[in-house]
């Protein structure tokens, strides 16, 4: 059977799945596109065995054909052409697959379609639909701070807490941590799970910045997100998330209001003056002054700046990691952005100075200390 | 019935206590060679023949005798040189029971010869088995001849003890090396069945060393000297390169009598912890100035046991000591960058490394000078003791944390350390997930992660000791570890150490820690497992002194949480690791002892395709 189609469109959606394909998985099939043509329309998978995701485009095709094409080959081979329609020719039996364009001839070898992983049959429980846009910020805005601990799994995710009225994502590695709030919701079911890294990296790559629909159903093991011809099922991570809510401070009588980039652009600086292994920073903060310090004993390097700011509390000296710091600093979007904080030892909030309607992002940052 | 308790019988007598005193011919060597030492000799020449089983000869130009002192040196408890019980405890001498002749004359043939300088003839006394045979004036030179011949000739048990002739003659070697050390003025001879085995002439300290161990080379042993109120220290310890697999290149002497100390000893190798592998034993050479009734010496029929007043301090004083020669000497292994700190000029032996030292060294102490720094130290830990046995466990917790507060936690924010050059690179890879390789200049540099990274840590750890503490980064999630109740102790009692290295530790409930931070820095580390672990490796090598703590403490964090073989590491990981390693003090071998690096010159690579 033969179909043709642009390069251009079908390298668009290949793009989009192929993040799920790990190299050298457990089973080589998983190395491959699912290839479904039914009617016309290319039904695109892969999977890893946690992730599934899938998207179509509408071809011109002279038959229905299930094959799976190698992932690598393929895709390297269309990358490389200029954009122009591309026939595909498949031999069923021999499952040999050949691209010719204008010019060239490219012939590979496939695999049989029924070797490959089966699309999890989802029963969904309870569903919710909110706009990319919005997934997309909470997202972004969440996924840098996740763990990287193996031995703690449950914060590698991104945690999902639905309550009637709102959804929070929370993300963090047990040294920070960010809440994106969402409110105006009426879900009528509260439930919560975890979403791993590798799904919010697809999703984050695959999600359109526009008001158009996700719906994301759910079951105990099972999250489905849809959009715009695009699904994509993952596993949750089964784990117990811990209870973030009692870490956040509730009284921080020490309230910082500083100009974001100015904030941003000395912590670069000085950072590079910090230990680094600890990428320790201090922050001094008094009256309408910040000095922002960091030295490195090992090769006798320090640095110091002052920054102007906005301060209502007591003067305190706090310490932070610095690349914690700076990656939350530019995970806010606002001007200015406000700290808070209650004593050196205890965690500081990071907010920014207003909030889109409906939203409530907050972000947390555990002091590193000297504890003389 | 008749009573059956009598005196024996003089002989009898002797013949049992030189049992106690000669155990074997190196015995006979000993006593007489230190007799001739304490005679005041210029030159002394020792035979020997068959291991000292025929014949044991030891000549002089000493004092010499009078024919009546010469009839008396043989008697039992007869000396001349304590006349008091007092004297015991001032000995300038080797000998001072008068014991020896009497014991040798015991149970084998002798010989002696002796003319004072003022006599114009010698006396010559012949005895067998403690009976004299005769007495006569003879010709001879100044000085004293005595010859042994036919050892345990009426002891026949004994004398079926002996070992072969070369063991016997190894033992014999020994205690000769042992006499001849630390007397450089007095020219030595030794003749082994007519052969000469050594010629030792007078001179310095170096000359003698380097005449006796004549397979090290010069700048293979380095000179430390120090002196405090208690003792003053002259030492040779040779460089981790020349220790070697078996004992015996290990000698120590108080007041020039060489004498054996488990204890001091450790002080010594301890020193060398990491810079040789646990089988390998350093080559070493002190010797101790004090106050002759400072120490006791009759303590052993060997007399190589040696009571100090103040032990401990000989201790920290002699880690100390030896800790600065070698600190100061750490050689690179095949590069020879910075190689001219270390180069000894011809001729100018045993002088650069001579080091300041704070003469109260207490490792616990930041800084201070002084003995009485030490004795503090002493009386500090006599107090620590004390309440262990008497008062509360929250007492001493209480005692023991201020403490630290008070003597670790220095001034902090100036203690900057000077950077030290570190070779520039001009690329750096990981290899295998367990190598770093590195070129610098024309020198390629093979670095094992672990084994590096395992040292920086355990250097990080334990610098924060002397103020450098380690910054925490608090958790989010404080953890609860269970304890069992007698590692509970252990752990509370390491509190104050732990939170110097960066653990925000608090007690909860009554066997429950809660963890709210941990040492800034630690990647993926469990913290609940990383606490369990220390526990584990401290009760496996608990010691009580307060620096062992630390350093179990740090070699353990090292271990845990270092990268390990395998890891992954991104190119400014492993540039940072090439950097901190080099900021080492002792960058070249891991904690127990291993290479850390290896460095190829190019000739070395050259040598690779011949």
């Amino acid at each position: 059977m033969k179909f043709i189609v642009s390069t251009n469109d079908l390298l668009k959606q290949l793009d989009l799945v192929d993040g799920v394909v790990v190299s050298k998985p457990l089973i080589p099939i998983l190395e491959n596109f699912l290839f479904e043509i039914k009617g016309g329309n290319l039904k695109i998978t892969t999977t890893d065995l946690e992730t599934f995701m899938t998207t179509s485009l509408k071809v011109e095709a002279d038959s229905d054909i299930d094959i799976a094409v190698p992932s690598k080959v393929s895709l390297e081979t269309l990358k490389n052409l200029p954009t122009q329609p591309v026939t595909f020719s498949i031999d069923e039996a021999s499952k040999s697959i050949e691209i010719n364009t204008g010019n060239g001839r490219y012939k590979l070898t496939g695999n049989e379609a029924k070797d490959f992983p089966k699309f999890p049959e989802l029963e969904s429980e309870n569903s919710i639909v909110l706009s990319s846009k919005v997934l997309l910020k909470a997202i972004n805005k969440t996924i840098f701070a996740t763990g990287t601990d193996e031995l703690r799994i449950n914060l590698t995710g991104v945690y999902c807490q639905i309550t009637d009225t709102h959804i929070n994502f929370v993300a963090t590695d047990a040294n920070r941590l960010v809440r994106v709030q969402r409110k105006g919701f009426k879900n009528g079911f509260e439930t919560s799970f975890i979403l791993p890294k590798k799904a919010m990296n697809l999703l984050k790559n695959a999600l359109p910045n526009d008001e158009s629909p996700v719906k994301i159903e759910f079951n105990s093991s099972y999250a489905f997100f849809s959009f715009t011809g695009v699904s994509l099922i993952c596993r949750l991570i089964d784990e117990r998330y811990p209870d973030y809510t009692a870490v956040i401070p509730t009284e921080n009588p020490n309230k910082l209001s500083i100009n974001r980039n100015d904030f941003i652009s000395a912590m670069k600086r000085v950072s590079i003056y910090s230990n680094k292994t600890t990428n320790q920073v201090r922050l001094k903060i008094a009256g309408s002054e910040m000095t922002i310090s960091a030295e490195d004993y090992d090769f006798a390097n320090e640095a110091t700046e002052r920054l102007s700011c906005n301060y209502e509390g007591a003067d305190i000296e706090i310490g932070f990691n610095a690349r914690f710091l700076t990656e939350m600093l530019n995970a806010v979007d606002t001007e200015e952005v406000k700290m808070e904080f209650s004593m050196p030892n205890r965690a500081g909030l990071l907010l920014p100075s207003e909030n889109e309607s409906e939203e409530d992002i907050l972000m947390l940052i555990m002091p590193m200390m000297i504890n003389v | 019935m008749a009573d059956v308790i009598k005196l024996l019988p003089e002989h009898v007598a002797n013949q049992i206590a030189a049992g106690e005193v000669i155990q074997r011919p190196a015995s006979v060597v000993k006593e007489l060679l230190e007799n001739a030492v304490d005679a005041g000799s210029k030159s002394i020449i020792l035979h020997i023949k068959d291991g000292g089983r025929t014949l044991i000869q030891v000549i002089d130009d000493g004092a010499g005798m009078s024919e009546t002192d010469a009839r008396m040196s043989w008697e039992r408890h007869a000396t001349s040189k304590i006349a008091s019980a007092d004297d015991l405890f001032k000995l300038n001498t080797k000998g001072f029971r008068g014991e020896a002749l009497a014991s040798i004359a015991a149970i084998a043939h002798t010989e002696m010869r002796t003319r004072r300088h003022t006599d114009e003839v010698a006396t010559q006394i012949m005895i067998e088995g403690s009976e004299v045979k005769s007495v006569e004036a003879v010709n001879a030179n100044a000085g004293t001849c005595i010859t042994v011949k036919n050892l345990f000739y009426n002891v026949p048990a004994r004398r079926q003890f002996l070992k072969s002739n070369p063991v016997e003659t190894k033992y014999i070697i020994d205690e000769f090396l042992r006499v001849a050390l630390p007397h450089p003025d007095i020219a030595f001879e030794f003749y082994n069945n007519g052969n000469d085995i050594f010629k030792l002439k007078s001179g310095s300290m170096e000359q003698r060393i380097l005449e006796i161990f004549a397979d090290k080379k010069q700048d293979e042993i380095l000179y430390v000297e120090e002196t405090t109120s208690v003792a003053s220290i002259k030492g040779f310890v040779g460089v981790p390169q020349i220790a070697k697999k078996t004992r015996g290149e290990q000698y120590l002497f108080v007041n020039n009598r060489f004498f054996r100390d488990g204890y001091l000893n450790h002080a010594i190798s301890s020193a060398y912890k990491e810079l040789i592998p646990k089988d390998v034993f350093p080559f070493y050479i002190f010797f101790f100035s004090v106050r002759p009734e400072s120490i006791d010496v009759n303590v052993h029929p060997q007399k190589t046991e040696i009571k100090f007043e103040d032990e401990r301090i000989i201790y920290q004083f002699l880690h100390a000591v030896a800790r600065k020669a070698l600190g100061d000497h750490i050689q690179v292994p095949e590069a020879d960058f910075n190689m001219a700190a270390f180069t000894v000029k011809p001729g100018v032996y045993a002088t650069q490394p001579r080091i300041d030292l704070n003469t109260g060294f207490n490792p616990f102490v930041g800084s201070g000078s002084g003995q009485t720094q030490a004795r503090k130290a002493n009386s500090d830990w006599k107090k620590i003791f004390d309440g262990d046995v008497k008062g509360s466990f929250s007492e001493r917790y209480e005692a023991e944390q201020t403490n630290l507060k008070a003597e670790f936690v220095g001034d902090i924010k100036h203690d900057t350390r000077i950077k030290k050059e570190s070779p520039s690179i001009d690329s750096i890879w990981q290899v295998n997930k367990k190598y770093i390789m590195a070129q610098t200049g024309e020198e390629l540099y093979i670095i094992d992660q672990e084994k590096a990274h395992e040292r920086i840590l355990y250097e990080k750890y334990l610098r924060s000791i002397n103020g450098q503490q380690i910054a925490t980064q608090e958790r989010l999630f404080p953890q609860l570890v269970d304890l069992q109740p007698t590692d509970f102790v252990i752990v509370h009692d390491l509190l104050p150490h732990l939170a110097l290295m960066g653990f925000d530790l608090a007690v909860f409930g009554k066997n429950s820690l809660i963890i709210n931070g941990v040492p800034a820095g630690i990647k993926n580390a469990n913290e609940k497992l990383l606490i369990e672990g220390m526990v584990d490796d401290f009760k496996q090598t608990q010691t009580q002194a307060k620096g062992d703590r630390f350093d179990i403490l740090a070699r353990s964090i090292a271990r845990k949480t270092g990268v390990k073989q395998g890891d992954e590491l991104s190119q400014t990981e492993i540039t940072n690791l090439f950097e901190e390693l080099f900021q080492c003090e002792n960058p070249y071998f891991d904690i127990s002892g291993k290479r850390t690096l290896k460095i190829l010159s190019s000739s070395d690579l050259e040598k690779l395709f011949i």
